[in-house]
């Protein structure tokens, strides 16, 4: 764990010094608004009554859940990667097995339409 | 790093990391975005920064990045009512922090006798330093989706779209990188990079399919055993998902002003902006190093290893100084390989029209994730029949 010190130290030093040392700087060098109506944003559409909250199809769904099948099993193919040497012909035919179904399944989903148009 | 006294070790780590911070921050980014500018211009034809000026102070628009700056922390920054409380500073920070944090696992040389110690140059040298990037890469993607969720409206659109198409970066990035795993065998990048520290016959690979894998090294003229030369497909693969997944033009359309009248950014003003430019910079360099470290060599010289640089330095002015001057040389190699990466970024934020969301969903689900499965296939194939990565 040693090695991740340099990590931890940067987290701390930048994080705190960075966000201490720019909400000062804002608030001193930002000009201040002289009227609240000032801080309506220049879109017109988003001073609307109602806040437009974007509708959530159902591809965002069906992205999210590819997303999350097909990374995890990215995930298992990473150990399988870094031995590959060691496995011969026998590993190969296993990463081979495992490779196939999930083409399977991504032609799968893609022939259902859930990968977009 | 050498092991020695705990204090030591210590301070030595936060003037490290005060260095690599102002380096990136107060050098590389302002450079980056003067080289944006002069490149954006000199593709569009127009006079740019330094050609409007004949004041003698604009020294070839190097002062440019500067008065942006200044400008940008003077602008009033409109915060609307319904908008979170310190989503102004705090939630565009989370957007820089990320990839700032991810050049600790960066390495910048390899590792250097200095008389009784070694010495990496490196902050942090991680196991997993490959994927503590990726996962950084994606903290930066989330917080970008917070900045919307901050401000609402409009923005939360941009933000929502830009999730879904950072999602698909990630995957497609993911499997774009899992065939040069297979041949480096590590997530340390300073391993991958030792790994192309050498050459490969150019026609290796057919004798070895004809005699066997002993007839590897035969194959007449001798070419450098960088990723981009081992696979060259997975370069583009990595090249264009990488740009997905950090929002880098021209996947940046979820961003800019421009889209859904107006995208996350166009809800920031002043210092908030501010630091979104300068994530924008830092996302760029971050690329720039992964590509020069996977795919060139990093520091690595062609057809000369580190053990014969430091011995040919060695013989013309003694042992003392060799490692010294290797490990310059080898920060000057990693530099010139880093700016041309940045070049080729720069040139295609430059060149190609924004890709639109669904566009660039498209590219990564329907080519990026199959080609790169069709790659790691063929690469374990071809990995197979050389027996191995003596390759």
């Amino acid at each position: 764990m040693a090695e991740y010190v340099g990590v931890l130290i940067m987290v701390a030093l930048v994080s705190v010094t960075a966000s201490l040392g720019l909400a000062w700087l804002g608030r001193r060098a930002a000009r201040r608004s002289p009227s609240s109506r000032l801080d309506t944003p220049p879109d017109p559409a988003e001073n609307s009554p109602r806040p437009a909250e974007p509708a959530m199809g159902v591809g965002f769904f069906l992205s999210a859940v590819a997303f999350l099948v097909f990374q995890a099993a990215g995930l298992v193919l990473v150990p399988f990667a870094l031995s590959f040497t060691g496995l011969g012909s026998e590993g190969l035919v296993q990463g081979a097995f495992f490779v196939l179904p999930l083409a399977v399944g991504f032609a799968y989903l893609w022939r259902k339409g859930a990968l977009g148009r | 790093m050498n092991a020695g006294d705990p204090t030591s070790e210590l301070s030595g780590l936060i003037l490290q990391v005060l260095l690599l911070v102002g380096l990136l921050v107060g050098v590389f980014v302002p450079w980056v975005a003067w080289a944006e500018r002069k490149l954006t211009d000199r593709v569009g034809g127009r006079p740019g920064i330094a050609g409007t000026q004949g004041d003698g102070l604009s020294l070839a628009g190097l002062l440019q990045p500067l008065a942006d700056g200044l400008k940008l922390l003077g602008k009033r920054d409109p915060h609307p009512p319904e908008s979170v409380r310190g989503a102004r500073v705090w939630i565009p920070l989370l957007v820089v922090l990320p990839p700032l944090l991810a050049f600790a696992a960066i390495p910048f040389g390899g590792t250097y006798l200095f008389g009784e110690t070694s010495r990496s140059i490196v902050l942090a040298d991680l196991e997993v330093g490959i994927l503590l990037i990726f996962g950084l890469a994606a903290l930066g993607a989330l917080a970008t989706v917070w900045a919307g969720l901050a401000r609402g409206g409009r923005a939360l659109l941009g933000a929502l779209r830009s999730a879904g198409l950072g999602l698909s970066g990630d995957l497609a990035l993911f499997f774009a990188a899992l065939p040069m795993l297979l041949i480096f065998g590590s997530l340390r990048l300073a391993e991958i990079v030792q790994g192309q520290d050498s050459s490969f016959a150019i026609f290796g690979f057919w004798n070895a399919v004809v005699a066997g894998p002993g007839a590897l090294a035969s194959g007449g003229p001798t070419w450098p055993a960088w990723g981009i030369f081992l696979n060259p497909p997975a370069f583009v693969l990595v090249l264009v998902a990488a740009s997905v997944r950090m929002g880098l033009p021209p996947f940046d359309g979820e961003r800019v002003e421009a889209e859904l009248a107006g995208g996350t950014r166009a809800a920031y003003s002043g210092l908030g902006l501010g630091l979104f430019a300068v994530a924008a910079r830092l996302q760029t360099l971050l690329l720039a190093a992964l590509l020069t470290l996977i795919f060139l060599g990093g520091w690595t010289i062609p057809w000369l290893s580190q053990a014969e640089l430091v011995d040919g330095i060695a013989h013309w002015v003694g042992s003392g100084m060799a490692n010294g001057l290797c490990l310059a040389v080898h920060l000057a190699s990693f530099g010139v390989k880093l700016l041309a990466m940045v070049f080729l970024l720069l040139m295609i934020r430059s060149a190609l029209p924004r890709l639109g969301y669904e566009r660039a969903m498209d590219l990564c689900w329907k080519i990026i994730v199959p080609a790169s499965l069709v790659d790691l296939v063929l690469t374990a194939g071809v990995m197979h029949v050389l027996g191995g990565r003596g390759g």
